[in-house]
């Protein structure tokens, strides 16, 4: 309950700020419910030594395990147009803010939660 | 085909993929030591010992991660491709030679990145 009221208290605190960053913070990733937000990424970052090709090919990074605020504030980025890739831009933009931060809650974190996520 | 020409059409293949999608890297044999330093100095500041306790959970894990990614992101920040105020400022302070190398050093980094579904 308490969490619950301060969940609300932080929504109500961010929608009176116009910053996407404090609105960011707002929303609480849930893994479970990434589950079924999967299928945009696993078609590039499920596949071992998957190399996107355009515009330039490199391999596309590992994200399973990394900074789970770091995955979700890529994710803003690709929506805002601060990063360039144009598939991550296109899956970016239908993303909402609650989706980015389920999915980093999915794929972020450390690989022992990461392992246990996968059962 | 003869076996000769199987092997080195195989051959021609492993060339190929370690490195026409990297042709900076190949370019010259990665001074892991000379990187390993800089980022002792420089990158361990925010993205932890080897690339690997982040000092802020906005901040990438980067060891073990993809080396051709890695010299991609540094590059991309150099140009503004990638537009990071820290990152930005931090990667056009490196040379093409030195993006090279920290890539190298970092994606050989044992760390926890894996590849899920």
């Amino acid at each position: 309950m308490k969490s619950s009221a301060f969940a609300a208290l932080v929504l109500v605190a961010s929608s009176l700020t116009s910053t996407s960053l404090l609105a960011a913070d707002a929303a609480q990733g849930n893994a479970e419910a990434a589950r079924n937000k999967t299928s945009m990424c696993i078609g590039c970052h499920g596949i071992p030594g998957y190399k996107a090709s355009f515009p330039t090919v490199y391999s596309v990074p590992m994200i399973s395990g990394q900074s789970p605020k770091y995955i979700e504030n890529a994710l803003m980025a690709y929506k805002k147009g601060e990063r360039s890739h144009p598939t991550m831009r296109g899956i970016a933009a239908s993303l909402s803010d609650q989706d980015m931060a389920d999915l980093a809650a999915y794929y972020g974190g450390n690989a022992s939660t990461a392992a246990a996520a996968t059962k | 085909m003869n076996s000769s020409t199987l092997f080195a059409g195989r051959l021609m293949g492993a060339l190929l993929s370690a490195t026409a999608f990297s042709p900076f890297v190949s370019a010259h044999a990665a001074d892991l030591s000379g990187a390993k330093e800089k980022a002792e100095q420089v990158c361990a500041a925010c993205h932890g010992k080897e690339g690997n306790a982040p000092v802020d959970p906005s901040y990438p894990r980067l060891a073990g991660q993809h080396q051709d990614y890695l010299r991609q992101a540094l590059l991309d920040y150099r140009s503004d491709s990638r537009k990071n105020a820290i990152m930005g400022a931090q990667a056009k302070a490196l040379t093409k030679k030195e993006v090279g190398d920290l890539a190298a050093y970092y994606a050989s980094m044992p760390g926890q990145l894996v590849v899920r579904k």
